[in-house]
């Protein structure tokens, strides 16, 4: 088990690292940074001397290896745009992130997973109709299109909740909504699809035949083995939703990670996007980590080749 | 089942999580509170290493500055009395006396000469040294007179004055990036909270030497995305937002709660043409007749909706050196076709780049502009940008044919031109040495009129040349609580100071 | 890829199997598939694509106006008035004509970004499946490389230095998705090559390439196809949702994500510039997953044992 932790852990390292020097050489190769970081009025010369003291006149090579070495000292540098330490921009947003990712999955789990129980059980009837073709369509609408007609009707129209920002609890519950949605079809999809699965198995034919109660049966065989792989999904889709709700924290204007790495690419503010990557490919990968563990634990016959 | 107890223990931890995740609730409604929306966070507090406008919006209520424009855009004194040239090379600045900073140490001459040769320094890489370049040193006559040496004559020191903030002298000392988070300034505010992307919140300076601002408390909200921040100013969430683009104006305008205040601004909007590859931009026939073939007033009715003033030059049209006589082109494709017939022009594809959302309708301003020229004969091609791969491409002088873009007139004054269109300057594609020549006669007159008539004479001057297509200065469009007394101005500053609830 | 993947041969479903697909279980007796369920909507589905495709070839000969110049003094007009069926855009622009030609651009972009991830996925599951060793290796550790960016974060910066242009866009969807092919082709490659026949045939000669093509390509090719299926509707609302940022296919170029996000600023005023195209992305992306998912009950490869 702790050669498998170990041989996991240096495997996430190699992960990150390929992430972040992946990120490092796309960065470079869009372009010239300095500009878009000084004022327009700027004059040519000092232009030339930011780009000195940033550090962007030196070789590439000579960069790569400043940002290698800093980085294993856990120094991810400065923001170019915010004058302040890049990593710890990063942190502030993670609460804020962790808050909306919670949320979404949250609503996924807790509308989903009834929503795919009931349908596998009246498979073949209105329920399970109405519930597969929801979830389908929670998986095909785009998730700012729905944000935007959701902030036109509830907020603006009918004034009952407020259009964005973050601080109060009312204000997750659009954004929580739009992002959670993509989560909610799938969830209920695989629900229905594990248990329906289960329902036809033949022990549970057997445990029905020997008289056990419908909702024994349910709960102690289905929801079990049913258990699996919604956990897997779950563990997907938190991972990627990390950095993935940009659309919806840009409609909402919420603070999170996935607006900083827009804006840090589009203002080719290097720090700030390579700390952000190393920031979410460590999160990325914690959590499928913890996925496949708990996967395991779940599922005691699996073994770990 | 222990399985479903596992997985309840997870959630149930993840729910705990959640809570201890919970931020605070902002602050509490009280009267005298103004809430703003901005589209973008400032970039930091340092008043003397930043230059862009959202930062300045925030912090001229935390700093001041020597020289500050009222709402008619005419230089007045703030923290200075009075400012007069001595002699080509210096001026004389008599300060106001009995101004603190926030944290007590006392404004005066030595304050002055720190902030201005901190920032004249090379080595210091300051944002703001383009606005005083000229400047050499800056001598203390008493505590409360100062002497500003420049290296040539530089009749627009004071206009200059207006943008450049006073740090106190300990901080300029010890390297202004201690103010980055932490400002210390004389102004009617102080920063009291800065949620990165989130928040600014600013309280009232009570030992303000002007007195105490009506406003108690000012909070910058972030919302950049249109929609949810004019959402929000519609459900009273916030009370003053600025640029509201124009098919929601009508929504504010009607509301009950919230009307629309205008204002000419100072920003130009024109098409640069470069003329330093070759092409067919190069013959000044080609050019004038863009400037014949688009129809200004038509776009400006339709697709800018009227939220705009047609530029005759190339100088804002609060300039106050804008010439009242100056006619601009005139919409006649036939006069266009002409010129092109006469300039040779074959039907060679020109591209109008354009960038995407950086200026208020500027994709589809480029598309209507180049369906009219499309009608007057010409060939074109509109490729969108992205705004770092735009400004790479003008700064290089590599961008092929024209593109779509503003400029500030800073010091409403046409000695812009210099930055606009002199051999040299940055961002600058276009090279003719008449026009240096008399950029280089103008600038230095010291004289108001004879400074005036130069750069009336200048002004016909490029626009005869084209060296853009003239497009319009921009309405700056705000949207306002209808109880809110307060003014938008020119320069783009909310400048709380005055405003009041009614 | 990693170790989450069961050994060949175990009946408990694997939990990316599980997350991907959702077919009858193998022990279920089960009586002849309804064709009511799963394949009268597939069907469906494909004959409404199939419709969209006729609609965005044969664009010219439904419409007379043309997609990228209008009458500025005609802007903003509703559907049905001054005989402009779905209306004007903000440029006087006929929404009919943009919809149908910008259908051309966004199908195209779909099916062609599909086309290209499909093709490079599929090959180089197959290889790096059936010959293992090393190369296996490497490749998974890029795929998980990959795999641990956030899609968006992915696509931006290849798009930061690819440009905005249909090329751009393409190559950007194609390799931000390629991964999910090589993984699920990966699989079954493996699981083939450990079959007797197939050893049997190596050792007499066979040269690899043609027992690829000969036995595990057919096997793998029509999960692949539902999942390209499925795949094609992600990337046009992924296409939408690039084009909402500032980076998807630009105008006057009319493809259904640039129209939406160009419509989003006149919601409130004219609300069919931005439902119209909205509606064309889900639906669209509706019948795909509908169709995929149909697709996959078909190609379920537990049916065929």
């Amino acid at each position: 088990m702790v050669r498998y932790l170990a041989s996991r852990l240096a495997l996430t390292l190699l992960t990150v690292f390929l992430a972040l020097s992946f990120m490092f050489g796309v960065l470079h190769l869009a372009g010239d940074p300095v500009l878009l970081l000084v004022p327009v009025d700027s004059s040519a010369e000092h232009i030339e001397r930011m780009r000195v003291q940033w550090g962007f006149a030196d070789p590439l090579w000579v960069q790569y290896g400043r940002f290698v070495w800093r980085a294993c000292h856990g120094d991810f540098g400065t923001s170019l745009k915010y004058n302040l330490p890049a990593l710890s921009l990063v942190l502030e947003r993670l609460p804020a992130t962790a808050l909306l990712t919670s949320v979404s999955i949250l609503f996924a789990v807790v509308v989903g997973l009834p929503l795919g129980v009931l349908a596998a059980i009246r498979e073949g009837r209105l329920a399970d109709r109405l519930a597969t073709v929801g979830s389908v369509l929670g998986q095909s609408i785009p998730s700012f299109w729905l944000g935007l007609l959701l902030i036109l009707a509830f907020s603006v129209t009918l004034g009952l909740v407020p259009t964005g920002g973050m601080g109060t609890p009312a204000q997750l519950l659009l954004p929580g909504v739009t992002l959670g949605l993509y989560s909610l079809g799938r969830v209920t999809k695989l629900t229905r699809a594990s248990v329906l699965e289960v329902l036809r198995a033949d022990y549970i034919r057997t445990a029905r035949a020997k008289g056990a109660r419908e909702t024994t049966v349910l709960f102690r065989h289905v929801l079990k083995n049913a258990a699996n792989p919604i956990v897997t999904i779950i563990g997907l889709q938190m991972s990627g939703l990390i950095g993935g709700a940009i659309v919806v924290e840009t409609i909402f204007a919420w603070p999170g990670l996935g607006r900083l790495i827009v804006q840090s690419i589009q203002f080719r503010d290097f720090p700030t996007a390579l700390a952000a990557v190393f920031f979410t490919a460590v999160t990325v990968s914690l959590i499928n980590l913890f996925v496949d563990l708990l996967y395991g634990l779940l599922n005691p016959r699996i073994v770990h080749e | 089942m222990r399985k479903i107890v596992f997985l309840a223990g997870v959630l149930c931890c993840v729910g705990m999580s959640l809570c201890g995740l919970w931020p605070s609730p902002g602050l509490a409604g009280t009267p005298a509170r103004v809430v703003i929306g901005l589209n973008s966070d400032v970039r930091n507090f340092d008043p003397v290493n930043t230059l862009d406008t959202t930062t300045d919006r925030v912090i001229t209520h935390i700093y001041e500055y020597l020289f500050v424009r009222d709402l008619e855009m005419k230089v007045t004194p703030l923290l200075a009395e009075s400012g007069r040239p001595v002699d080509d090379l210096t001026w004389e600045i008599k300060l106001r006396k009995n101004v603190k900073f926030s944290d007590g140490e006392p404004f005066n001459a030595e304050t002055v000469k720190a902030n201005l040769e901190y920032i004249v320094k090379k080595e210091n890489n300051s944002a703001r040294r383009v606005r005083i370049s000229p400047v050499k040193s800056a001598t203390v006559v008493d505590e409360h007179t100062v002497r500003v040496s420049t290296e040539k004559p530089f009749p627009t020191l004071l206009e200059g004055l207006t943008e450049i903030y006073m740090a106190p002298t300990k901080a300029i000392k010890a390297g202004p990036k201690i103010l980055t988070d932490k400002p210390i300034g004389t102004g009617p505010y102080q920063l009291k909270e800065w949620q990165r992307e989130r928040t600014i919140t600013l309280v009232r300076n009570e030992g303000y030497w002007g007195g105490p601002p009506r406003i108690a408390t000012v909070e910058f909200r972030i919302i950049p995305e249109v929609t949810a921040r004019v959402s929000a100013l519609l459900a009273g969430e916030i009370h003053l937002t600025p640029d509201v683009p124009p098919q929601f104006m009508d929504q504010v305008a009607k509301s009950g709660t919230t009307n629309i205040r205008t204002v000419a601004g100072r920003r130009v909007i024109f098409v640069a043409f470069n003329t330093l590859k070759p092409g067919p931009l190069q013959d000044v026939r080609v050019r004038q007749a863009v400037n014949h073939a688009v129809d200004v007033q038509k776009i400006i009715r339709t697709v800018m909706e009227g939220n705009a003033k047609q530029m005759v030059g190339p100088l804002s049209v609060i300039s106050r050196h804008l010439d009242p006589a100056l006619k601009p082109y005139a919409a006649d494709p036939a006069k266009a076709k002409a010129l092109l017939h006469a300039a040779g022009y074959t039907g060679e594809p020109i591209t109008l780049h354009t960038p995407n959302g950086r200026y208020l309708k500027d994709k589809e301003a480029a598309q209507a502009i180049a369906d009219q020229l499309t009608q007057a004969g010409f060939t074109v091609k509109v490729q969108v940008d992205e705004w770092g791969t735009l400004l790479d491409l003008v700064k290089t002088g590599k961008v092929d044919g024209m593109y779509f873009f503003g400029r500030s007139d800073t010091t409403l004054d046409g000695s812009m031109i210099r930055d606009w269109f002199r051999t040299g300057s940055t961002w600058v594609t276009y090279s003719d040495a008449k026009v240096d020549a008399a950029i280089d006669k103008a600038l230095p007159i010291v004289n108001p009129e004879k400074r005036r008539q130069a750069f009336h004479a200048l002004q016909a001057q490029v626009q005869e040349q084209a060296p853009w297509l003239f497009l319009w200065t921009q309405v700056d469009v705000y949207g306002v609580h209808k109880n809110l007394e307060w003014q938008p101005r020119g320069d783009e500053q909310f400048n709380l100071k005055t405003a009041g609830w009614k | 890829m990693s170790e989450r993947q069961p050994p060949a041969g175990s009946r408990l479903p694997g939990p990316k199997e599980a997350a991907g697909t959702a077919g009858p279980p193998p022990g279920a007796r089960r009586l002849r598939p309804r064709l009511g369920g799963g394949a009268a909507w597939g069907i469906a589905a494909g004959l409404f694509l199939l419709a969209e495709a006729i609609l965005a070839v044969g664009a010219p000969l439904f419409t007379g106006a043309s997609p990228l110049t209008g009458d500025l003094e005609q802007r903003l007009l509703a559907p049905g008035t001054a005989g402009y069926l779905l209306g004007t855009d903000q440029l006087g622009r006929d929404v009919l004509a943009r919809l149908l030609y910008g259908a051309r651009v966004s199908l195209l972009v779909g099916v062609v970004a599909v086309v290209i991830a499909g093709g490079f996925g599929v090959c180089v599951g197959l290889i790096t499946g059936y010959r293992g060793g090393w190369l296996d290796r490497v490749v998974s550790r890029l795929v998980d490389v990959q795999l641990s960016f956030p899609f968006m974060a992915l696509a931006l910066s290849i798009a930061a230095v690819l440009g905005a242009s249909l090329t751009g866009i393409v190559v950007t969807l194609a390799i931000s998705s390629w991964v999910l092919y090589a993984r699920l082709v990966r699989g079954e490659s493996l699981a083939m090559r450990q079959q007797e026949f197939v050893e049997a045939a190596h050792a007499l000669g066979a040269p690899s390439w043609r027992i690829l093509v000969r036995h595990v390509l057919p096997n793998v090719i029509g999960p692949a196809i539902a999942l390209a299926s499925l795949e094609a509707g992600r990337l046009i609302v992924a296409e939408s949702s690039l084009s909402f940022l500032g980076y998807g296919i630009q105008p006057p170029i009319p493809a259904w994500g640039n129209m939406l996000a160009e419509g989003k600023d006149y919601m409130a005023k004219a609300w069919w510039l931005t439902v119209l195209p909205g509606l064309a992305v889900s639906l669209t992306c509706l019948s795909t997953t509908i169709l995929g998912d149909w697709l996959t009950e078909v190609f379920d490869p537990r049916r065929r044992r």
